[in-house]
């Protein structure tokens, strides 16, 4: 089974360091093991010396000697578990936080395929099945070959056709086994499945709760959720069912070994192969044959739910990611000047920007208009790097942004979403998202600059009030003014404003671009709007339909161009003489 | 509203209660034949088994001396069929047990989401979505096991443990005595470990949900974080809130594997202290104190042990399996606001005459947003309201859905008290577009259906038309069939308003309220939209929310609000004559 070899390895390597604490705890467990043969063989001593032959001083010394190999047993026993705990416990740290920061990387292609219900599945109840593996699955798997072997060397020892009649019955074990791991691993695939899809339902229906009051579909969401509800609990049954199939095989199998044992032995006993004593050993000895045996249906089952969890941890794991780092960075304060160079960006067949050409000299204003999905915002958001061209380039300062460091050049370009996403935690938190160093006083100058510090400041804890998650409970005008203070308070040398001000009213408007305009750093900023108010004044309009710039220039030359502009424009002053 | 964030842990003020259990204990009543039967297997498999030692000693008691081979293969023979009953007795209860198990889980999963169905927009304004969200998934998975067999083994295990005690006292009572005094001892370290342990878990409980907050949240909100590279920063932050939930997990199984170790150590000292008093007896020459007794006794005490530490382990899983259960039992137990009253009806058709009446709210306690606000709309008028964010516009809005209820005062459809009526018959009747446009995970055309369950692809197609969605649609790479999802990346904000557009248009709804939700679609695109929905709403009534001129103009009144009161009401010719508040907005927005 390479592919479960494989799994094993990806395991193994998790214990990092650990390594070695792992092989403590299953050195303590053995030894536990080991120590738990001592007591009975105590207390015959106890029946046959003390009891029988009288030596009643004998009986304190003893016992105090049994005791301690009680308290020794168990403070091994103790021990292991603790350290596999540690051990697991290490492994799942360092996992999660390489998933998440892989997720935290990846690109929105990336994010466009994956569910967020499926990702936190993935951190939260994957993870979870790999501690199991490792905490208990592991350690009980070399625990019980320990055993099998120990006990295995020590019958052969005494009598070695005796041991032979006894391990004739493991290969059938053996088998089950490996039938079971078989036959388990697709139902292990479709419980994961279930439960990812499950989850998927689950988020979003708290995500989309709104929507689902707004149309009272509650009845129709339930319904959704039972055929999801169902099938996992379904693919859970069936998975269970097939190991329950084979399990009282293996316990069968397990307690027949104790029966052949016990047989065999008064046999050998009978035709004087073994002496009575020999066979007391065999008997006592019998659990350390039977535990292992019956452990193994567990065993396989758990490490076939783990084989299925652990597919999908190493497809995330070493997910590519699309967008990163170059090799060597170019690092350097940016003053803003922007190109782009016959700039195309497809995406599934479709072709979303079509050979942009365009040249923006630091410090200007321009405004970017089209219609809806013409790919204003995906053009914004191939500076940050948030999309790479899939030709062209995009340079600024006369550098590709592929050559910047990533850090150096998302830090001093400031955007705002079009989607606007406020985190749940303070408005303080969320304005000084990108700088969480940032003293009170700028925090205070970005909402100021946005124009959110007079609403901010009539809420009861002013900075420190908690906004919900994508921030309900307040209005869209609220968020996109927070979003704007968020954007400005590291001082970026480019300003992105996409569809910003669209929530806002127009006096507020203008109160904002005023302060814009009037901050002391020259940003070059572009401003993507529906209202001409928003990009009226800009240095530059650029109209972006289907992809392509099909006007530009500044207001009075695409009013006179006639066009898209000019026919907004008179929509939406619709009092206004010609 | 006290908001919680992945920094805040959830408060939990009950203590444990038994109660709960009980409440667990019923949903296993739907499986009780299941569960009765599993029990009755049990007990036979359990007493055949019992025969097994009995057998053994047999064999070395009796057949071996007498070198009798065939009677010893005999005797195999017999335990072979004994072992192969219990394995089918075990087949059976495993059958069974998965059944019940998998079901209740189901069960709890269904109450837990249908009530979740019912809670309002402030439980889920007033928490991370993460940490509802492990209730629901992560929660009900860990308490599987526990309730799907930990109570019926609990049960055989006391039966076995009063069984082993009635067998000692009829060997001897005076050991009995002593076997048992371990008993108090080991039921004493529970009770005082028990606080501890369960605080512990409640503990990591609310930090692996902190944890998951901040999981989701990110996932969320990830474009965000990329874009102010905050990475580095929030990898920090979640490292310590993995730290939390660690440290705390730690702190809780140090506890948890505890017991074993104690269990065991008891059982020893109680087996020692009954060979110092049956060996003070033996030497005193009590008659009724011999080896033989001591032996079988010394067997009886393992025997009598081994459930004792079983009871130990089903007893961790149940303190485990309670810190979950009181978490589900707490979001069942949240209070469901916004409800249909007793007797409340069906809201008939309604052609739309709304009436609000002195109507006061506020969000939070002390901080009115709508105070007093009175007004009428009659049928086919469409209102645009408007006046500074934050003003109290979307209140209103809400309100009328009744996504919250009003403080004081009346709201009415056509003379309906909307307090009255079935929420659903309500809000079906209302065409609601929010500022959210979600999009769920499915395609495009199953996104437009959500208007509609039973509308036809033709219907669906055709308010795709009507919102000028239909050629953006067209141009995807499979049409209506391209699938979207949740945070639907692949289309622009634009996009997913004229989506959710269609979808409420779709909805075919007696009253249309607009809230903020023409904002990123294009003008031109707005004017064909506005154009098609005129015709599908003519006679209708409408609220809408801008803040376009072009928008606002067209509206037959405007409601203009401004700190949660009705400064100005009129047509747009009325408020400008009338040089007010409007009139103001107006001209600023003219010479922007």
């Amino acid at each position: 089974m390479p592919e479960e070899l494989e799994n094993l390895k990806w395991a193994l390597g998790w214990l990092g360091k650990k390594r070695r604490v792992m092989a403590l705890a299953v050195l303590c467990s053995l030894s536990a093991i080991g120590l738990m043969t001592v007591g009975p063989f105590l207390f015959r001593i106890v029946i046959d010396d003390v009891l029988l032959g009288g030596q009643y001083n004998k009986l304190l010394p003893l016992l105090s000697l049994a005791l301690a190999s009680v308290l020794a047993t168990q403070a091994l026993r103790y021990t292991a578990n603790m350290l596999c705990e540690v051990v697991s416990q290490h492994v799942v740290v360092t996992m999660r936080a390489r998933l998440f920061e892989r997720v935290l990387r990846q690109t929105a292609a990336f994010h466009r395929e994956n569910t967020a219900g499926s990702l936190i599945t993935l951190c939260t109840g994957d993870v979870e099945i790999v501690r199991h593996f490792i905490c208990w699955v592991m350690p009980r798997s070399i625990e019980c070959v320990a055993m099998m072997l120990t006990v295995l060397t020590l019958f052969m020892a005494v009598n070695p056709l005796y041991a032979l009649c006894l391990f004739v019955l493991t290969p059938i074990s053996g088998t089950l086994a490996y039938k079971l791991g078989r036959s388990i691993r697709p139902a292990h695939k479709k419980v994961r499945e279930c439960r990812e899809r499950l989850s998927t339902v689950v988020n979003e229906n708290i995500s989309g709760n709104r929507v689902i009051r707004a149309f009272a579909r509650e009845a129709h969401e339930i319904e959704r959720f039972e055929r999801e509800n169902q099938a996992f609990r379904d693919a859970q049954v069936n998975a269970n069912r097939i190991w329950l199939r084979f399990q009282p095989y293996i316990e069968f199998m397990a307690q027949t070994l104790g029966a052949v044992n016990l047989i065999v032995g008064s046999v050998f006993v009978v035709l004087g192969r073994i002496t009575l004593g020999q066979m007391s050993i065999f008997q006592n000895l019998a659990w350390a044959l039977n535990d292992p045996m019956l452990s193994i249906g567990a065993i396989v089952n758990d490490a076939q739910r783990f084989a299925a969890s652990a597919d999908k941890l190493i497809a995330l794991q070493y997910s590519h990611i699309a967008i990163r780092q170059p090799d060597a960075p170019h690092k350097a304060d940016i003053a803003g000047k922007i190109e782009l160079r016959h700039v195309t960006l497809t995406a599934g067949g479709a072709v979303l920007l079509h050979d942009i050409n365009l040249v923006i000299e630091k410090g200007l204003t321009v405004g970017f208009m089209g219609p809806t999905g013409s790919g204003k915002s995906l053009l914004a958001g191939l500076l940050p790097r948030l999309y790479d061209p899939t030709s062209g380039q995009v340079l600024i300062d006369g550098v590709n942004v592929k050559d910047y460091d990533l850090r150096c050049l998302r830090g001093q370009i400031g955007m705002t979403m079009q989607d606007v996403f406020i985190f749940s935690d303070s408005v303080d938190s969320n304005i000084a998202y990108g700088d969480p160093e940032a003293p009170p006083e700028n925090v205070r100058r970005a909402a100021e600059l946005a124009d959110a510090h007079e609403f901010v400041s009539r809420f009861p804890q002013g900075y420190n009030t908690v906004v919900g998650e994508r921030g309900t409970g307040i209005s869209g005008g609220q968020k996109q003014r927070l979003s704007l203070a968020r954007a400005i308070l590291p001082n970026p040398s480019v300003i992105i404003l996409d569809d910003t001000t669209s929530a806002v009213d127009m006096e507020t408007e203008k109160k904002i671009q005023d302060n814009l305009a009037g901050m002391e750093t020259r940003a070059t900023k572009l401003i993507i709007a529906q209202r001409v108010s928003s990009v009226k004044n800009a240095d530059c309009i650029y109209i972006i339909d289907g992809g392509k710039v099909t006007e530009h220039g500044d207001h009075a030359r695409l009013m006179a161009n006639k066009g898209y502009y000019y026919d907004t424009y008179r929509l939406q002053h619709p009092g206004e003489a010609v | 509203m006290a908001r919680n964030t992945f920094r805040i842990d959830e408060e939990l003020d009950a203590p444990f209660q038994w109660g709960q259990l009980g409440r667990a204990v019923r949903y296993m009543g739907k499986y009780a034949k299941n569960i009765a039967t599993v029990f009755v297997i049990t007990v036979a498999s359990t007493l055949l088994g019992l025969l097994v030692p009995l057998l053994t000693q047999r064999a070395i008691d009796v057949y071996i001396p007498a070198k009798d081979i065939e009677s010893l293969l005999a005797l195999g023979g017999v335990m072979l069929l004994i072992i192969a009953f219990c394995a089918f007795c075990a087949r059976w209860r495993y059958r069974l047990n998965n059944r019940t198990g998998q079901g209740i889980i189901r069960d709890i999963r269904s109450d837990l989401y249908a009530h979740l169905q019912k809670l309002p927009f402030e439980y889920y304004d007033s928490r991370p979505a993460g940490k509802i969200f492990v209730r629901v998934v992560n929660y009900v998975n860990a308490v599987a096991d526990f309730l799907s067999s930990g109570l019926v083994n609990a049960i055989l295990e006391l039966l076995s443990m009063v069984f082993m005690v009635f067998y000692m006292l009829y060997i001897s009572p005076p050991l009995t005595l002593v076997i048992l005094s371990g008993l108090p001892l080991f039921v004493a370290y529970i009770f005082i470990t028990k606080p501890r342990q369960r605080r512990a878990f409640r503990l990591f409980n609310n930090k692996s949900s902190n944890m998951t907050a901040y999981l989701s949240e990110n996932i969320n909100g990830v474009r965000v974080t990329q874009s102010f590279t905050r990475e580095e920063y929030n990898l920090g932050i979640f490292a310590s809130l993995q730290k939390d939930t660690r440290d705390n997990y730690m702190k809780a199984v140090r506890i948890t594997h505890s017991i074993w170790p104690v269990s065991a150590l008891t059982s020893w000292l109680v087996v020692a202290a009954m060979y110092i008093v049956a060996a003070a007896g033996i030497r005193s020459g009590d008659g009724h104190m011999t080896v033989g007794t001591v032996i079988a006794m010394a067997g009886f005490a393992w025997r009598f042990w081994w459930p004792v530490q079983n009871l130990g382990n089903i007893y961790n899983s149940l303190i485990t399996a309670a810190s979950y259960l009181e978490r589900i039992f707490q979001v069942m137990d949240e209070p469901v606001t916004v409800s249909d009253v007793p007797n409340a009806y069906e809201l008939p058709a309604i052609n739309g005459i709304v009436t609000f009446l002195n109507v006061d709210f506020s969000y939070e306690p002390g901080v009115p947003v709508l105070k007093n606000v009175t007004f009428e709309v009659n049928q086919g008028d469409s209102i645009a309201l408007v006046g500074p964010t934050g003003a109290g516009k979307s209140t209103v809005i809400n309100l009328l859905s009744r996504f919250y209820n009003k403080d004081s005062g009346g709201i009415y459809i056509d003379g309906h008290d909307i307090n009255e009526v079935t929420l659903a018959s309500l809000r079906r009747q209302l065409g609601v577009m929010l500022q959210d446009t979600f999009i769920f995970s499915g395609d495009i055309m199953e996104n437009i259906r959500y208007g509609r369950l039973d509308a036809s692809d033709e219907e669906c197609i055709e308010a795709a038309k009507a919102v000028r969605a239909d050629e953006f649609i067209r141009r995807l790479p499979q049409g209506y069939l391209t699938a979207v999802h949740e945070r639907g990346d692949g289309l622009s904000a634009g996009q997913r308003q004229l989506l959710s557009f269609a979808r409420t248009l779709l909805s075919r709804p007696r009253v249309l309220i607009l809230d903020e939700a023409t904002s990123s679609i294009d003008t031109q695109t707005e004017k064909l939209v506005q154009d098609g929905i005129a015709a599908l709403m003519k006679g209708r009534t409408s609220f809408i929310v801008a803040h376009r001129l072009s928008t606002i103009r067209s509206c037959t009144r405007i409601l203009y609000i401004s700190d949660g009161e009705i400064a100005e009401s009129g047509s747009h010719d009325e408020l400008i004559a009338k040089r007010g508040l409007y009139w103001h907005l107006y001209m600023s927005q003219l010479q922007a």
